[in-house]
């Protein structure tokens, strides 16, 4: 084994926390070595097809199915069309790449540099107090070792740097934050607001807060130009990716090592100092094996991502893995239930929008703010997100049969306004919903399979017929006559929204991480992406792992600087 | 940057014309309309020249017999009207393309038959091929056939239903006209509107001021 150069830090993984850890780690003056196991991917000429017609895509953009179910078996269903032609080199191969799903799971991730930051949803909410407190208050899960208050300037600071397109609402559980301002609404999204308000004083139509530049910022990242590709790549920088934004900031310290195609395989401990010492790396196209070491380790690799290395870095002192003493890792894992509820909403035909906005609508969560419900059958609760939007030829072509000259019209013309809201439900943490490593079982680089057994409760199943329910009735009050529902979001996973694994709390026996991301017994090693949540709330999570990454990085220094790691 | 005027659409003969990119696409359709069908018709047979003469098997697609009548079907699916249709986006090309490299092999058996069978009714009704039929003729075989083709299936996409097992042979062949045509740069410069920077996002606007969809 190679013994390489020293650094003061390493982050492992250039996600939306990998790029955080590395920004802040070198900011604050520190020399840092990104580690990322997928292929390199440049800003902008690495978007190969970020400005391709449709009329050069492959098979004009239908599925190439061969390929998908040869090597893209799990990444290819990812819903809501954030796998395709024009983005599926940024995803994982699945064939070279399997694990094991003793219930149904889906693992969706990338292996390029920049990892999921650049195909994410962009959504980006703070949580709000109720949700650091949920698992205090009703005893599902631990206790959160930090508040809403610890949070809060971190939240701003992430914001200010990343711009987030919003509108500001006022609600003392959904907490505002610093917005740039926000897209408008569509005619049907405002009749929507103003009768769901006009009914429910305790409910609000709100734009979604999303991580694209409605305005510049600065000069480094362009202004968004509404095309509404975001996940193919933006050369703009209009929205915020690694590549983006976090990364030309490190470089810019001069202070940064990248390493793609590093496959971590192991952190290791000195059980002396019970300080991690370095990091262990299999070079993915060598396949030689290679250490770095470093004073701080910052694990950002996903939450999956980490909990494989953290179970892999076995050693006489972590026999079942770092941060394992109590059997807690793996567990615990949560992700959002879901359930889509749609209407033809008539009326507004003399309505039509122009460009393609990156975003759409959220109802924040109203089940059992502030106590339980009355008729409320179930513990916490759920927020939607959808939008009212006009059908295009694609969907308006499908709900027919003609053909001919008036076809050929109709179909290219505006079509049905159509209202959508899409459930997503808060998932109690359950000890049971866990990953662990099956060490018969040989996945990529000879590593072993990560193996899922996860599953949505009864809770889950109660609030996605509540939030049906409630779905279909507001879109009634705003005119709709027939209301569909349709499952998604039905397989663990499918979110992409998944926490847990490594959660923090105040006692090392039933968590992993303390109030800074630190592991407990570990004090120079940092977890800061979804591994770390110890509940699910009802909102996206990506802008909480920014705040928590660089909450955790500013500790990690000022702990260094006073000699403490 | 600023959004892509592109003018008021109206009906042949109604509007008018607001730039000169489309009083030059008027131009052409408004001549088009006296003599749509010969247009049409020339341009179909064009094309089946080029497809060349009857009998010669392609390596994996459709013969070249097939192909006429796939281009007679497209030509009447998406016909000229005061755009191009499919045969001038190039949709029977595109169609055997997926026939040779995309379509399983019971979706390309499914799709000869089809044919076929397009051409057998046209010989029980009207003695001729279905290639060598009139617009109008074509439109009734293609008619019945839309009437005899039940399918239970909902999609909301027209993808899903491309790729639906149990689609008949007339929607699969409909839908793929469709989608070609609509996917093509004619049919998305022509037909839609194809705006690959709008720069801003109005939320409300009037339909007539913008009356197309907002698609990429």
């Amino acid at each position: 084994m190679i013994q390489t150069t020293e650094f003061d830090a390493i982050v492992i993984g250039s996600g939306i926390t990998g790029g955080w850890a590395a920004k802040e780690l070198t900011e604050k003056g520190l020399k840092v070595l990104m580690l990322e196991r997928g292929r390199p991917l440049e800003h902008q000429k690495g978007y190969i097809h970020e400005f391709t017609p449709p009329w050069q895509a492959p098979d004009r953009g239908l599925p190439d199915r061969a390929l998908d179910a040869r090597e893209y078996e799990i990444q290819s269903k990812i819903e809501r069309g954030a796998f395709s032609w024009a983005n599926r080199q940024y995803w994982i191969n699945d064939r070279q790449n399997p694990y094991e799903q003793l219930k149904p799971f889906r693992w969706h991730r990338t292996d390029v540099l920049g990892g999921r930051s650049l195909t994410w949803g962009r959504q980006s909410y703070r949580w709000g107090n109720d949700d650091f407190l949920a698992n205090k208050r009703d005893g599902h899960g631990n206790d959160w070792p930090i508040r809403y208050a610890d949070l809060e300037p971190w939240y701003t600071y992430v914001e200010k740097f990343i711009g987030v397109s919003g509108a500001p609402e006022g609600l003392e559980n959904f907490p505002d934050g610093h917005y740039l301002p926000p897209f408008e609404m569509t005619a049907l999204e405002k009749h929507l607001k103003r009768s769901v308000e006009a009914k429910w004083k305790d409910r609000r139509v709100t734009i979604g807060r999303v991580a694209n530049l409605s305005e510049a910022i600065d000069d480094e990242r362009g202004r968004c130009q509404r095309r509404a590709i975001c996940n193919r790549g933006c050369s703009f920088g209009a929205y915020f990716s690694t590549l983006s934004s976090t990364l030309p900031a490190a470089q810019k310290t001069g202070l940064l090592t990248v390493r793609t195609g590093s496959v971590v395989e192991a952190i290791d401990v000195d059980p002396q100092t019970k300080k991690a010492t370095g990091v262990r790396v299999i070079d993915a196209k060598s396949g030689e094996r290679l250490r770095f070491g470093a004073k701080v380790i910052f694990l950002c690799a996903s939450t999956y991502g980490s909990l494989q290395v953290l179970m892999q870095s076995k050693s006489a002192a972590h026999p079942n893995g770092i941060g394992n003493h109590s059997d807690v890792l793996g567990r615990y894992l949560v992700d959002h239930a879901g359930v889509g509820v749609f209407a033809e909403i008539p009326g507004f035909e003399n309505h039509n929008y122009s460009g393609r906005r990156p975003t759409g609508i959220l109802v924040p969560r109203f089940r059992n703010v502030g106590g339980q419900d009355a008729d409320a059958d179930f513990t916490r609760g759920y927020g939607f997100q959808g939008g009212a939007m006009r059908d295009d030829w694609t969907n308006t072509a499908a709900q027919s049969d003609d053909f001919g000259a008036q076809m050929k019209h109709n179909i290219a013309r505006p079509g049905k306004w159509i209202a959508f809201l899409g459930a997503f439900c808060e998932q109690l943490p359950q000890a049971g919903n866990r990953v662990t490593l099956n060490e018969n079982k040989r996945g990529g680089f000879g590593l072993p399979q990560l193996s899922f057994d996860v599953a949505y409760g009864e809770n889950e199943r109660r609030m996605k017929i509540d939030a049906a329910k409630q779905a279909e009735q507001m879109l009634v009050a705003a005119g709709a006559k027939h209301v569909v529902t349709i499952p998604v979001r039905t397989v663990p996973g499918v979110s992409i929204h998944e926490m847990g694994g490594a959660r923090m709390g105040h006692d090392p026996a039933e968590s992993v991480l303390n109030a800074h991301n630190q592991v407990h017994g570990v004090p120079n090693l940092f977890v800061t992406d979804g591994s770390a949540m110890a509940s699910s709330g009802s909102v996206n999570p990506s802008l909480t792992y920014m705040a928590l990454t660089a909450r955790a990085a500013d500790y990690a220094v000022a702990q260094l600087k006073a000699g403490a790691l | 940057m600023k959004i892509n005027i592109v003018p008021r659409h109206e009906p042949v003969g109604q509007g008018s014309l607001a730039s000169p990119s489309r009083r030059v696409a008027l131009g052409a359709l408004l001549a088009g309309a006296v003599t749509a069908g010969a247009w049409t018709n020339a341009s179909a047979a064009a094309a089946l020249r080029a497809a060349g003469s009857a009998g010669t098997p392609h390596p994996a697609g459709f013969t070249r017999p097939d192909l006429k009548i796939l281009t007679m079907a497209a030509d009447i699916i998406v016909p000229v009207t005061d755009t191009p249709g499919a045969v001038a986006a190039g949709v029977p090309a595109f169609i055997d393309a997926l026939a040779r490299h995309w379509m399983l092999p019971e979706e390309l058996a499914q799709f000869r038959a089809g044919l076929a069978e397009l051409d057998k009714s046209a010989q029980q009704r009207y003695k001729r091929g279905f290639a060598a039929c009139t617009p109008a003729q074509a439109a009734d075989i293609l008619q019945a056939l839309r009437a005899s083709s039940p399918y239970e299936g909902r999609t909301f996409e027209l993808a899903a239903r491309i790729e639906d097992p149990k689609a008949p042979f007339y929607l699969r062949l409909r839908d793929l006209v469709v989608l070609g045509y609509f996917t093509s740069e004619i049919g998305s410069t022509k037909e839609l509107r194809y705006v690959p920077v709008p720069g801003r996002f109005d939320g409300d606007v009037d339909v007539k001021t913008w009356p197309y969809q907002n698609v990429i």
